[in-house]
């Protein structure tokens, strides 16, 4: 039950209420946490809407910042964004939703069908993240997840996603909007530091994780269907259960085929 | 907090919650048009509103954080008076139908034109993408865009809305604005929601959480003691009447299995207890108190487990018959089993057995099916499974119900009114002369609405409080609560000759009905009867049995059985002529029925009495086949660029029936007022579909009267007088045929009357337009203003009122064929449905337009009933799927890229001005031409609804 929502005028205002109110929560597009079964239970909603700091989109160097509140459809808009980021925020079939819906509020609720975080990690993108005291940090997304513990509180400021990635994504759903089974990415990105390609899935009711076994082995040689089958099943964190997305042969299989289509298309320069 | 903020251009403020959401704020303020179908899940888009220039849902944001902004709804556009140019167009292209979400799409289509004054069909796709259609389709929304763009440019339309039928017909058969359209597209008060007054109580019904127990014993002092708690209702306090709850003829050929509270629930989602508070929220809170000791039984949630030796049984209690009892009924009912079972009456046999699970069952045949098979080149055997799915109403079940006077006021979104009253009265013990129900508009229906599955504890809760009571279910009581289609398993034999004539075919329907019986016969019934006519077969035989499960309630729903039959059958001859080497369209053009033909297998498929056999009447079957065989180029294969993508093509013939000969029922009255406009009170229950406007329709084309002039209300037991409903596809056949009696019958009345006044003879008097009456012996007219005047001015002959039944034997079949063209992606079971053409034979289509429009609405539910929707329950009988999201409806973006509805043009001997019926037919033919499309593409046969990408790949053995 929510008894108190403030309006944030800055960052630093809510990177300060939310640091020291353990029962409240960032309130972004409203999409998610003004949902019906909503998992999120804050007392205090600190609205981050009308920070103007977190709009916008803009270019620096070899990357292309995108503010934490810029929706869906701001990116998708925006010239700047590269085209592998507009096609995941496309995956959010209902145009009034993306109208709402923000990049930071996504990537903070971590959900196992997100519709960014496969092509986020796949781009290896980089979050700014603010505390209690408006100091900022940078941290790979994939970092992010990892150490979400430690991090939740953080507000989420800017995304910086890397202009020359090259990515290829593809989402499963029973209908566009249903939630997906599995959105899988493949990319090619300039920011890794051992090996370029990268491969991500969001795996619903399983996992949001990058497979960095099988993007290895890809470096050295394509892989089969089925070699790609065998390592996703000694996956410790893709232990695919049978719900109402499927069996787990049907997911494995189907995210074996996808890995590989869309390895076949960065590597042939479709990305 | 204080908000401050623009509605629709007024300045406005607000002191709000900090939970309080921007929709519960524009309530407050009066716009009531910014409706609600998912309870916050953010999917239909009734609840769209414009802030500061953006399209958002406003159930997803909070008011508090409008402070500022600028807010336009859907009821700030125009009003019925003065419609805008968008507005106008979606009533003319046909799309305002039930329209509970038409206000939020008039304003996303207002704001795509706004910002976009010439938008492709892609980005019209997109702008409607977050809102949810089930009635009338997505298709016709592309044309209310083009009308809107050219009235906008030129002043007028240029595009031809729709095709044009009986060129010597006025008003029949052309397209014409819906009367009710303009008080549905603006947001006008239309829906039960609208009529809920300040003081009415709120009831929640507390729900089984398991598919079967005993219940041992209910305390409800703690809800009691929640402040605001009226009343609490449970099966101690209410009356012990069994009855059923499917809107059928009286006696229903459905049993009375249920009270309004049961000792034992059968599902989870059965009633408990109802709460009847001053609040929502008091009544939400008292729920959660109530403490009930249950007893858990075993359950059965498949008719295999169902059937089983030693199945638990979902009913066990006393058997009664009101006829036909068999002799040995009183040993029967010795092994009846714990008092809290209840009592199962039937009003006549339905050959049941409750001791088996079965709630009914008949067979019948014609020739020699056995011999057929025998003889045969080929013969193939088939099981096809349907799932379980739901109607998905975006207005979920509503009621308000008053007493007035020592009167019960009922306020009722439904399809039956004059079955409410009755069922309502059964549960109040009150006489029908004090019930008073009123349909409002209803915001969808498809069946759903045919069964009194809130009226009857919302009408008994205003009886006993003498309180008024509103109680509105939420999306997921929708579907762990309500009726849904039921679960079937249609196993085909069938054989034939190498020169593709069918020889024999066998059908065995096993129905899972759930937990009681609404329909239990009937609807399984119509797999057999609506589809096996379809054939020019001399041996045919069929075997239904209908299951008792633990699974959500089944009933009645868009087609009925038909889909299920259908998809069967047509699933069966394909694969028969793949096993002959058949061509499937020959063999569909050898085999299927035409006028004339001697329909034998009807004797047996009555709606629980003995059938009519008759001759096939009007049909368009052959033109429809041959007309979309060549409209997707049958024959040709497609090929596609990407090697993993392949295409095919499949198609299946459908029937259905016009109402319910010899059991439906419809009347009216028509009232010439004393200015000369025309009043008609219709029985008929306008759902959405244009019933009122076929009804007024009639009206100006007997009497040359214009549309304006003419008013219809429908649907009110005080005011109109009988008919048996809205289901069944009897609306324009039958309640239609009742308006166009009335109507003949005032016209002999004006005619008799004007002959009086005129003083003329009766054979030189004709009507003509605008509503006068013309002497062809000496040209003099008289208006109806004057005539009626003169009648009413207390020295004539009174009001000229004419009353018209109609009843009838005669069977008006609407007949067609359905195509779909697929691509299927062999590695990842992706199945994308490119091409769809409905073609339908509706006798005249009074209504073109909405016609069109509501053969693309039951194409996309059939569409989605074969893909993606599903019920799917755990091992515990919980529902899985209960929320718009996980159910899976199609949305825009699952629409066929190539979709038209085509009206075959046939002229029928019995309906009004040669219409038959044109709705639920078309939800026949989706799954099967689906079925065999994919088939054609890559070879294998999905025998089980919905056909997925995981079934796709099981059968191609990839996994």
């Amino acid at each position: 039950m929510v008894d108190n929502l403030i309006l944030a005028q800055s960052a630093k205002e809510a990177a300060r209420l939310k640091g020291s109110n353990n029962k409240s929560a960032y309130l972004a597009g409203g999409t998610e946490i003004n949902r019906l079964g909503s998992t999120i239970n804050a007392r205090t909603l600190i609205s981050i809407g009308r920070v103007k700091e977190l709009d916008g989109i803009r270019e620096e160097d070899d990357a292309i910042l995108i503010g934490s509140m810029c929706t869906f459809q701001d990116i998708i808009e925006s010239p700047l964004t590269p085209a592998y980021l507009k096609e995941a925020c496309l995956f959010m079939g209902s145009r009034t939703k993306r109208n709402m819906a923000t990049i930071g509020g996504n990537i903070a609720l971590r959900r196992t069908d997100s519709y960014l975080y496969a092509t986020l990690l796949a781009c290896a993108a980089k979050l700014t993240l603010m505390g209690k005291s408006g100091k900022t940090e940078t941290r790979c997304v994939c970092c992010y997840l990892h150490k979400y513990e430690e991090l939740k509180d953080l507000l989420i400021t800017e995304i910086r996603v890397p202009k020359d990635a090259k990515v290829q994504t593809k989402r499963y759903s029973n209908t566009v909007q249903s939630h997906a089974v599995l959105t899988v990415a493949v990319g090619e990105t300039p920011w890794c530091e051992k090996s370029s390609l990268r491969i991500a899935v969001a795996a619903k009711n399983t996992a949001l994780t990058r497979l960095d076994d099988i993007s290895e082995a890809m470096e050295q040689k394509e892989l089969t269907d089925e070699e790609i089958i065998k390592n996703l099943k000694a996956n410790k964190e893709l232990k695919f259960k049978s719900d109402i997305y499927g069996s787990p042969e049907y997911k494995r299989y189907l995210l074996a085929v996808t890995i590989n289509d869309l390895y076949r298309k960065v590597r042939g320069g479709q990305g | 907090m204080r908000v401050n903020c623009i509605i629709n251009g007024k300045s406005r403020s607000f002191d709000v919650d900090p939970s309080m959401r921007l929709r519960q704020m524009l309530l407050l303020n009066g716009n009531f048009a910014v409706r609600d179908s998912d309870d916050c899940e953010g999917f239909c888009g009734s609840d769209t509103v414009l802030v500061d220039g953006t399209p958002v849902y406003a159930n997803l944001v909070l008011a508090g954080e409008v402070d500022g902004c600028e807010i336009r709804t859907p009821d700030g556009l125009g009003n019925p008076q003065n419609l805008t140019v968008v507005q106008k167009a979606m009533i003319d292209a046909g799309v305002v139908q039930s329209a509970y979400n038409a206000p939020a799409a008039a304003l996303l289509l207002t704001w795509l034109l706004e910002n976009n004054p010439n938008p492709s069909k892609e980005e019209i796709k997109d702008a409607l993408s977050g809102i949810f259609i089930r009635d009338a389709g997505y298709e016709n929304y592309y044309l209310a865009v083009k009308l809107a763009r050219e009235k906008m440019k030129s002043g007028k339309y240029k595009t031809e809305i729709a095709p044009s039928f009986r060129p010597e017909l006025d008003i029949i058969g052309k397209p014409a604005a819906k009367i009710d359209g303009p008080q549905l597209v603006t947001g006008e008060r239309a829906v039960v929601e609208d009529y809920v007054t300040p003081d009415a109580l709120h009831m929640v019904v507390l729900r089984s959480p398991h598919a079967s127990a005993y219940i041992n014993s209910i305390d409800d002092t703690e809800a009691r003691k929640v402040e605001g708690v009226v009343e609490i209702l449970t099966a101690y306090n209410t009356p012990e009447t069994h009855y059923m709850q499917a809107g059928q003829g009286n006696p229903e050929p459905s049993p009375h299995d249920r009270r309004l509270f049961n000792m034992k629930v059968r599902h989870v989602g059965d009633r408990v207890a109802a709460v009847i508070a001053e609040t929502l929220e008091a009544a939400k809170e008292a729920v959660k108190k109530i403490k009930v000791d249950y007893e858990v039984l075993p359950a059965v949630f498949t008719v295999e487990e169902a059937m089983a030796p030693g199945a638990p049984l979902v009913h066990n209690g006393i058997v009664e018959y009101r006829s036909g009892a068999p002799a040995d009924l009183d040993e029967y009912n010795k092994r009846a089993g714990d008092p809290r079972e209840g009592k199962v009456i039937y009003q006549f046999p339905l050959h049941a057995d409750i001791r088996k699970n079965i709630a009914a069952s008949n067979k019948g045949e014609i020739g020699n099916v056995d011999e057929a098979f025998r003889t045969s080149d080929a013969v193939i055997e088939a099981t096809y499974q349907t799932s379980q799915i739901q109607h998905t109403p975006l207005e979920t079940h509503v009621c308000f119900a008053k007493m007035e006077g020592g009167r019960l006021v009922v306020y009722a979104s439904t399809q039956v009114p004059y079955h409410v009253r009755r069922i309502v009265g059964w549960v109040t013990g009150l006489p029908e002369n004090r019930i008073h129900v009123i349909k409002t508009r209803v915001g969808g229906g498809y069946g759903s609405k045919q069964d009194i599955l809130i009226e009857d504890l919302t009408g008994y809760a205003s009886f006993v409080t003498g309180r008024p009571v509103f109680c509105h279910n939420t999306r997921e009581e929708e579907f762990i609560a309500n009726s849904t289609r039921h679960p079937m398993r249609v196993h085909v034999k069938m054989s034939g000759n190498r020169d593709g004539k069918i020889t024999g075919i066998y059908m065995e329907v096993c129905a899972n009905t759930g937990p009681y019986g609404n329909h239990c016969l009937t609807v399984p019934m119509n797999s057999c009867s609506k589809t096996l006519p379809l054939f020019k077969c001399d041996n045919m035989r069929y075997d239904l049995k209908v299951y008792y499960t633990n699974t959500p309630p089944a009933g009645a729903y868009q087609g009925y059985g038909t889909p299920k039959g259908t998809y069967g059958l047509m699933m069966a001859m394909a694969e028969l002529a793949d096993k002959l080497g058949v061509d499937y369209k020959e063999m569909v053009l050898k085999n299927h029925v035409e006028e004339g033909y001697m329909l034998e297998i009807l004797k047996g498929l009555g709606e629980g009495r003995e059938g009519n056999v008759v001759p096939v009447g009007s049909c368009g079957l052959d033109e429809a086949v041959r007309k979309g065989c060549d409209m997707i180029e049958w024959g040709k294969r497609v090929r596609s660029k990407d090697p993993d993508w392949k295409i095919g093509k499949g198609f299946a013939m459908i029937m259905q029936g016009s109402g319910l000969p010899g059991l439906d029922h419809s009347e009216a009255i028509a009232k010439l007022e004393t200015d000369g406009t025309v009043i008609l009170n219709s029985g008929g229950a306008d759902i959405g579909t244009g019933l009122d406007t076929i009804s007024a329709k009639i009206v100006s084309e007997v009497l040359k009267l214009p549309m304006n002039k003419i008013t219809v209300v429908s649907g009110d037991t005080d005011s109109c007088a009988f008919d048996t409903g809205a289901y069944a596809s009897s609306g324009t056949f039958f309640s239609g045929n009742a308006s166009l009696v009335a109507t003949n019958n005032l016209k002999d009345k004006i005619i008799k009357e004007a002959a009086f006044q005129m003083e003329e003879s009766e054979e030189d008097l004709v009507l003509r337009a605008p509503g006068e009456v013309f002497s062809k012996k000496t040209g003099k007219t008289l208006s109806y203003a004057e005539l009626s005047h003169t009648a009413c001015s207390g020295s004539g002959h009174g009001q000229m009122i004419a009353h018209g039944t109609f009843v009838t034997t005669a069977s008006s079949v609407p007949y067609g064929a359905h195509f779909a063209q697929v691509a299927v992606n062999v590695r990842t079971g992706e199945i994308k449905v490119q091409k769809f053409y409905a073609l339908q034979d509706a006798g005249t289509p009074i209504n073109p337009e909405i016609a069109q429009c509501q053969m693309y609405g039951a194409v996309m539910k059939s569409i989605g009933h074969s893909l993606h929707e599903d019920m799917v329950l755990d091992r515990k009988g919980r529902c899985l799927t209960a929320n718009m999201t996980d159910y899976g409806v199609p949305m825009i973006t699952e629409a066929p890229d190539d979709f038209k509805a085509v009206l075959i043009d046939v002229n029928d001997q019995f309906g009004p001005f040669g219409a038959k019926s044109i709705s639920e037919i078309a939800c026949n033919g989706a799954a099967p031409a689906i079925g065999i499309a994919i088939h054609d593409a890559c070879g294998v046969w999905l025998r089980s609804w919905p056909m997925t990408p995981e079934k796709v790949l099981k059968a191609l053995g990839k996994i």
